[in-house]
């Protein structure tokens, strides 16, 4: 009988490089910087490292198909490196290849990297999708753009809920507002400018009712976790150590395209998936019990249904929730604390990672100027592909019990 | 009536270059102005405007997004260019334009 990963594996260290338009370095020294931090942090030695994940997407463009860039830019000594990719979150999946390894038992020690290194295309968003992507992608996804995908689901949300599409533009202003002010007051975020509810309406439409402060951008980084056993990290002389609460990952099935019970106003993925990593980690109420969470803003809209999906806000709710400032830093349940993908920007397999760092950071009580009042339970979220189609990753962490 | 909220070296400037570097290159934008129809009718504003420095006028019409814009009542957009900040700091006055060519002058402070 499954019992979950709950508690079984530990995060002794992590680290994450400065996001941004990183020209000087390689994905290469990306990593380098982020394994660098949290090397330090473990207290470990490299060597002690038996196996390793690495998630990227763009593979293209990036590091290549094969892990070899991670074993041979950390030197790790002839140990298995995999490297995984599932859209926006590779960073996650890297991060769930490492704590299953420890969990199974099969190795005391693991890494996870995630990495993108996506502004040497010259290009402002995402590479369009290549061979990677699947034979059928032209098929699924016909003259489609990730604006004009997102745009859809906050019209159908308008109309559902019949919230008026004003009141709708200005709650999508505040989750970008409130990240700004977020990201202000962190050193590795990208943007680090506060805007006003003002500015934000009043910027260009891309695709309507998304303007231009509703979409994330795309940037450089990387992020990494070391795990290992909770038995482990107590030797090691950590008494409370950040522990793996859940880990859920949900899939497409086709329904979204195929029936017509999904109205287009939402993720079922994230819908499921949360309920799944609730009932892993033992949580029964989650607006009461999450303390805080980062979720997939690439859109100002995702964020929004997003926090009813997973079960934070009543359907129908979140833009008046997000209008009332419970998702700001000084609400009950702040989202983006670090400032989200509208400061980080987004490179793709280092985003899922980047999300736990300030998770992980927050629960030791090292988030500086951000830092919460103790946090106990911490969420992450992954979102990626588009709201017909995707891809959800949660996490749960928090201190062990 | 039309409210006009010049903000010079916005911080909109470093966030709007990163995110549409590579379409509209929208690089150095930092002058953003806020106009706000608090009229009861909509009115349509010229994409430009005139700064005034003592006797002079400088016509600025490269500003983003192009065209006439339709403001509805209490409604905001935007406008965004490139401006000097040396002209910028010894100018008086700015002047936007409505479809008719009535003008909507707002003060630099």
């Amino acid at each position: 009988m499954a019992t979950g990963i709950r508690d079984k594996v530990a995060i002794i260290g992590m680290g994450c490089t400065r996001f941004g338009e990183r020209w000087e370095d390689g994905a290469e020294e990306l990593m380098v910087e982020a394994f660098t931090e949290c090397i330090d942090d473990a207290g470990i030695d490299p060597k002690e490292i038996e196996a390793a994940w690495l998630g990227t997407c763009i593979d293209e463009i990036n590091v290549g198909k094969a892990a070899v860039p991670l074993s041979t830019t950390l030197r790790l000594p002839f140990i298995p490196v995999t490297r995984v990719e599932n859209y926006c979150a590779s960073g996650t999946e890297s991060f769930r290849g490492a704590v299953y390894a420890v969990a199974s038992g099969a190795y005391d020690i693991a890494l996870a990297m995630g990495v993108e290194k996506l502004k040497d295309t010259g290009y402002g968003g995402l590479p369009s999708g290549g061979s990677s992507s699947g034979s059928f992608i032209w098929l699924w996804w016909p003259n489609l753009t990730a604006p004009g995908s997102f745009a859809q689901l906050a019209s159908a949300y308008a109309a559902k809920y019949g919230v008026p599409m004003e009141d709708l533009k200005r709650a999508m202003a505040q989750v970008s507002v409130k990240s700004h002010e977020n990201g202000a007051v962190n050193p590795k975020a990208h943007l680090r400018k506060r805007v006003s509810i003002e500015q934000v309406m009043a910027a260009p439409i891309i695709a309507y009712p998304l303007g231009l402060f509703d979409c994330c951008g795309v940037s450089d980084g990387a992020a990494c976790a070391i795990v290992t056993t909770v038995e482990r990290a107590k030797d090691m002389g950590i008494k409370n150590p950040v522990t793996v609460k859940a880990l859920q990952l949900a899939l497409s099935s086709g329904e979204e395209m195929a029936f017509n019970e999904w109205d287009g106003d939402h993720f079922i993925t994230t819908d499921k998936c949360s309920a799944k990593a609730y009932e892993e980690a033992g949580i029964k109420n989650p607006r009461e019990e999450i303390s805080m969470m980062e979720v997939h803003d690439c859109f100002s809209i995702t964020e929004l249904v997003t926090c009813e999906d997973l079960h934070i806000s009543e359907r129908g709710q979140a833009w008046k929730d997000i209008l009332d400032g419970f998702y700001n830093s000084d609400g009950k349940v702040p989202c983006q604390i670090d400032g989200g993908l509208k400061c980080f920007g987004h490179p793709i397999g280092a985003s899922g990672l980047r999300m736990l760092y300030e998770m992980y950071l927050q629960l030791l009580g090292r988030a500086g100027e951000r830092q919460l009042e103790n946090p106990r339970y911490g969420l992450t979220h992954n979102l990626g592909g588009f709201p017909a189609q995707n891809v959800c990753a949660i996490s749960i962490i928090g201190l062990l019990d | 009536m039309l409210r006009i909220r010049p903000i010079m070296n916005s911080a909109v400037e470093e966030i709007f270059a990163f995110k549409v570097c590579c379409g509209p290159k929208a690089f150095d934008q930092n002058l953003e102005i806020l106009i706000t129809n608090e009229g009861d009718l909509p009115v349509e504003v010229q994409s430009r405007f005139d700064l005034r420095s003592g006797s002079q006028i400088h016509r600025f019409d490269t500003l983003m997004p192009h065209g006439l814009q339709r403001i509805e009542p209490g409604r905001v957009i935007a406008f965004y260019c490139n401006m000097d900040e040396v002209l910028w700091e010894k100018s008086e006055e700015l002047i936007f334009y409505d479809r008719e060519g009535n003008a909507y002058p707002a003060r630099i402070t």
